[in-house]
């Protein structure tokens, strides 16, 4: 054997610093084109936003071609995306479930065209926000975000591991085993 | 003879020791170093009552002020950094509310890109003078040899495993930014624990910094990129001649007897932490594992390891342990920075829709599949070209083409890194953080720095990879053919198949980045011939500098050898 564990400890090491990235929700930034609206929607913080924390969702409408120039009024709703797939005959079936938490007309800023409003999620999961633009009363298309609320704890699985590993270790050391 | 008093004052030479005792007749005293840009060498030097303050100090510092902002992200009950008077002011003048946002910019914003930069000058300093992880090894030594009751644990062999940090880089990079962890506090912080976890397990089961040779993927980066730095440690030769004990590596407990003291050694720190062949550093042995910490430096009692400003690519220039590992770890991060890019620049979109015709992922969660087997195939593509290209070579130049493989990888290096700075700094300084905030509410022009900055960096990158092409096709061909001088002709022809790939990688880069480059800077007033001409105007007054022999980076050292 030699210290050909020593390839084992890099594996579990790889393996156990992957487990926490797929065990998350994956912080993917979703951009979608929606009529002629081109949309960019963010959080004014540039992390993963958390549980019971104030997130201030701003948006914003630009055409691509020509400029808005109407009155601009902005309908934000914020829905708990409980949208699940399943999978039948290696194909996936979609089921959307959106649960409304929020709708408000967002409250406009200082930059022009630029609407805000804020929300406090209590629950850790993926979420949606549309914006429904309107210019002069028209409606003139929507724009559509992923909002995903991330848990502020380690959870304890991770905690159990690393006690469990660490003391696997020093037990083994003063065993013997590991030398 | 002995030499002459003006000789000695003209050299700095003296008749005594560091200590003050005199030496005996014929023998040459210290070189006094007269200050320079590195005055690292007293700081090593500094003995409080036998405990040698540095780096330590500032690993302790690092870890203690780490922690705060771990306990809180962690969700700990800790008072917050950033609702502190003074602190908490400047904390929120700089756009952070609380220590989770304080946690992610000191992490991403402020720590990985000034790593990044550092290694090109100070290559893996950061390991020997700062690193908690470092630390934590030193911790886990300690307990280690508690539990084994005084012994040192067995050593592995550092030249056997030394590949593993380079595939554990690549694995955690590709799931590090594949699945963007870094807007995650919580998936920063348990990326951050349990590396700690790991470097301190390693270090009661390993000795010295093993883990830092073999297993640190952080580490891996300097110990590659370290080969293009300016700092490094450098061995009198002659002074090692005599050497009885070489306490630089093995380190000793007690006061050397029977050796002449040119300088007092300090006792009590442990040798080379990194295992290195000290007596031929910077000579056959490569700098590229040296963490700066300068036991080596403390422990002879001959003053014979110095610091020195090597010529950035010194050892690859004189070929110095050229392997196989670190020019396709080269390429393997190419091969990765292309998947960024590919992102960047939307032909990542373009490959997921492509996968989904076979498929059929439901959806955009699947990001990690399209990235992963973007990478995987430009893994394939990047290796393909370059054993092609290399082939080529070997056959103008008729030399070996294994020993080609291994020589042309690190052509590829300024690339490499410059490509990957060029990364960090858009990725991770400015997107999303409060740098860009600053940009934006600067003049129009300030706008324009970041893209101008990419360019230049292209530019330059390319220039330096085609010079480093030229120069190590000069040096297979001198390996193969020791006897024989090389002409130009010969290695510029050998030279130019690589060319053609790195101009390819370039256009990559170029087409992906900068699809509408004239837009991006007349929009803010600026020529789009500035920033492409001011780096080739700086390569070409480099290029006459050099070859006009006006500076002569390259020729410092290698002549005299």
């Amino acid at each position: 054997m030699g210290r050909r564990w020593v390839y084992l400890v890099v594996a579990v090491f790889a393996l156990c610093l992957a487990l926490p990235v797929l065990a998350h929700k994956f912080p993917i930034i979703e951009y979608t084109y929606v009529g002629h609206i081109w949309e960019e929607a963010y959080t004014m913080i540039p992390r993963q936003p958390v549980v019971d924390e104030n997130i201030i969702i701003k948006a914003w409408v630009k055409h691509p071609n020509e400029t808005i120039e109407g009155n601009v009024t902005s309908v934000f709703a914020v829905y708990q995306d409980r949208t699940y797939y399943e999978w039948f005959g290696g194909k996936a079936y979609k089921n959307p479930d959106w649960l409304l938490m929020k709708e408000a007309y967002g409250a406009p800023t200082e930059n022009h065209d630029e609407f805000e409003t804020d929300i406090v999620i209590e629950q850790q999961g993926s979420y949606m926000v549309t914006v429904d633009w309107y210019e002069n009363r028209q409606y003139i298309g929507q724009s559509m975000h992923t909002l995903d609320i991330e848990t502020r704890t380690l959870g304890p699985m991770f905690i159990i591991f690393n006690i469990v590993l660490i003391l696997g270790v020093l037990i083994g050391v003063k065993a013997g085993v590991l030398t | 003879m002995s030499a002459s008093p003006d000789i000695k004052k003209e050299l700095n030479l003296t008749d005594t020791g560091h200590d003050g005792t005199p030496l005996p007749a014929g023998v040459k005293g210290p070189v006094k170093q007269p200050f320079k840009l590195y005055p690292f060498q007293w700081i090593y030097r500094v003995n409080f009552f036998g405990f040698h303050p540095f780096p330590w100090f500032v690993m302790v510092a690092l870890l203690i002020g780490t922690l705060p902002m771990i306990l809180y992200a962690s969700g700990v009950p800790v008072p917050q950094m950033s609702d502190m008077p003074i602190l908490g002011d400047i904390f929120k003048w700089l756009g952070w509310h609380n220590d989770r946002d304080l946690f992610v910019n000191a992490t991403w914003v402020i720590w990985w890109p000034a790593f990044i930069l550092t290694m090109i000058i100070f290559r893996r300093i950061w390991c020997g003078g700062f690193c908690p992880f470092g630390l934590l090894t030193d911790v886990g030594n300690w307990v280690g040899k508690k539990l084994r009751r005084g012994k040192e644990a067995k050593p592995i062999s550092v030249t056997k495993f030394v590949f593993m940090a380079f595939i554990t880089f690549l694995v955690i990079g590709y799931l590090h930014d594949a699945v963007n962890i870094t807007n995650s506090v919580i998936m920063s912080v348990e990326f951050v624990i349990f590396f700690m976890v790991f470097a301190f397990i390693v270090g009661v089961m390993l000795p010295r910094r093993t883990f830092c040779r073999s297993f640190c993927f952080v580490g891996a980066l300097p110990h590659l990129f370290g080969r293009l730095a300016f700092l490094g440690l450098k061995t009198d030769r002659n002074k090692c001649k005599d050497c009885k004990g070489q306490w630089c590596v093995s380190s000793t407990r007690t006061e050397p007897k029977n050796v002449t003291h040119l300088r007092k050694p300090l006792i009590n720190s442990d040798g080379c932490p990194m295992f290195i062949n000290v007596p031929q550093l910077g000579h056959a042995e490569s700098n590229r594992h040296c963490i700066l910490c300068g036991n080596c430096i403390k422990n002879c009692p001959y003053d014979a390891i110095h610091y020195k400003y090597l010529p950035p690519g010194y050892e690859i220039l004189k070929g110095t342990q050229l392997n196989g590992y670190e020019t396709f770890f080269t390429l393997g991060i190419i091969a990765v920075l292309a998947m960024f890019v590919a992102l960047e620049g939307g032909l990542l979109g373009t490959w997921g829709t492509w996968i989904n015709t076979f498929f059929e992922f439901p959806n955009t969660k699947f990001h990690w599949f399209y990235a992963g087997s973007f990478a995987v195939v430009a893994v394939i593509v990047l290796f393909a070209l370059y054993f092609f290209v290399t082939a080529i070579s070997a056959a103008i130049l008729r030399i070996n083409v294994k020993r080609a493989l291994v020589y042309f990888g690190y052509a590829y290096l300024p690339f490499c890194y410059l490509m990957f700075f060029r990364d960090i700094l858009v990725v991770y300084f400015v997107d999303g953080s409060f740098v860009q905030v600053w940009l934006g509410q600067g003049p129009q022009w300030f706008m324009a720095i970041i893209p101008a900055t990419e360019i230049f960096l292209i530019v330059i990158s390319v220039a330096w990879s085609m010079f480093l092409t030229y120069r190590l096709a000069e040096l297979v061909w001198v390996h193969e053919n020791p006897e024989k001088q090389v002409e130009w002709e010969d290695a510029l022809a050998g030279a130019v198949p690589h060319f053609l790939l790195i101009a390819f990688m370039a256009w990559f880069w170029l087409d992906l980045l900068f699809p509408h480059l004239s837009e991006r800077f007349t929009v803010v007033g600026i020529s789009p011939w500035v920033p492409v001409a001011v780096p080739i105007i700086v390569v070409i007054l480099f290029a006459i500098a050099y070859w006009g022999k006006i500076i002569k980076p390259l020729s410092w050292e290698l002549e005299n050898e």
